[in-house]
């Protein structure tokens, strides 16, 4: 907030008007696995700017800014928790000259996700430097809303790139973003599914209750989702389902990749 | 890596932010905004954050930690 301006001491007098922002947090991690919390850490951070001036009092420091500079240093103090949920990424970015891709490559480089996609977006609509150059752009479009984890948005901008100029790389991002949808969509179910599931008492030695509900959708969502076979094998054998299972059905299980092993168990849990 | 419940004032300023801060450090995101979705479909209200999961999924899913920030001031 701002704070009156003071007079400072000694000659010659100084104003000073300084504002101070405060933010207080409490971030709790828990293992959706096991329900029990992993950690707990304090966000604490009471930045302050200041403007001084000699002749007259100067303008406070927006508090909109000092507010954000708070909010920042709260988010630096979450990062040592990050560290176990690091994944690996790898992937080409087209730092052309041409349709400025140069200048996005360095927001990608800086993490500014948000600036990187509205530069790729920009860069990918107005570009017209034939028909590399804009594979290039639309490609760089795709990676943007990839690393936001905006799949729809990254596998239309890839298609984009592809009927343009065929870049080596896009089809493999292609099936990336798509393996990444359908696990984000297949874990959301999970949650909702499970917040949907009453409450059961189990004895050690009786078969989990989840509460899902199988279905041939959610099969084929985990599936493509990279969930191991002998897992989804095992959840069929013990969860509730409404399986279809129709000629036509499991041509369509089939089609979807979903392996012959699972097919035979959703079928031996229907008889 | 599940991005549950951010409550209290700026919420969505900080949100936002932190979602950002995940993704620039390679952290993979599940956010309430798949999981409305898949909420709509099953017709339930999500209600954050959550409670009760399965050991059993949990290893079929793989690891997935649900975090969740109460703020007190801002």
């Amino acid at each position: 907030m701002p704070l009156q301006p003071t007079l400072g001491s000694g000659l010659p007098a100084t104003h000073i008007s300084r504002t101070e922002g405060h933010f207080l947090a409490t971030l709790h991690v828990a293992d959706l696995a096991t329900g029990t919390a992993v950690a707990t850490v304090t966000l604490h951070a009471d930045p302050a700017r200041q403007n001084e001036a000699q002749t007259a009092v100067p303008e406070h420091p927006a508090p909109s800014e000092v507010e954000d500079i708070a909010r920042r240093q709260a988010i630096d103090q979450t990062r040592r928790l990050y560290s176990q949920w690091k994944e690996n990424q790898e992937f080409a970015y087209m730092d052309d000259k041409e349709c400025n891709l140069r200048q996005s490559w360095d927001l990608l480089k800086a993490g500014n996700y948000s600036g990187l996609l509205r530069a790729a977006r920009a860069n990918a609509e107005s570009c017209h430097a034939g028909p590399k150059a804009e594979a290039a752009a639309w490609y760089d479009l795709g990676i943007a809303h990839m690393l936001l984890q905006h799949y729809e948005g990254a596998l239309t901008a890839f298609d984009r790139s592809q009927k343009l100029h065929d870049i080596r790389e896009a089809s493999d991002l292609v099936d990336r973003c798509k393996r990444d949808k359908a696990f984000a969509e297949a874990l959301a179910h999970q949650v909702v599914t499970w917040m949907q599931a009453e409450p059961k008492t189990t004895t050690a030695t009786a078969e989990v209750e989840t509460g899902i509900i199988f279905d041939d959708d959610l099969v084929i969502r985990l599936v493509q989702g990279n969930v191991e076979d002998a897992d989804i094998v095992k959840l069929i054998a013990t969860q509730p389902n409404r399986f279809a299972l129709s000629p036509d059905d499991l041509a369509k299980l089939r089609d979807a990749g979903v392996p012959e092993a699972i097919v035979n168990a959703m079928l031996a849990r229907k008889r | 890596m599940l991005l549950g419940s951010i409550a209290g004032p700026c919420s969505r300023e900080f949100g936002d932010l932190l979602r950002q801060d995940l993704l620039a450090h390679g952290v993979a995101v599940v956010s309430d905004r798949e999981l409305t979705s898949a909420a709509a479909e099953h017709h339930v209200q999500v209600s954050l954050p959550l409670s009760g999961a399965s050991a059993e999924l949990g290893r079929a899913l793989g690891p997935t930690d649900l975090i969740s920030v109460d703020i007190s001031h801002c």
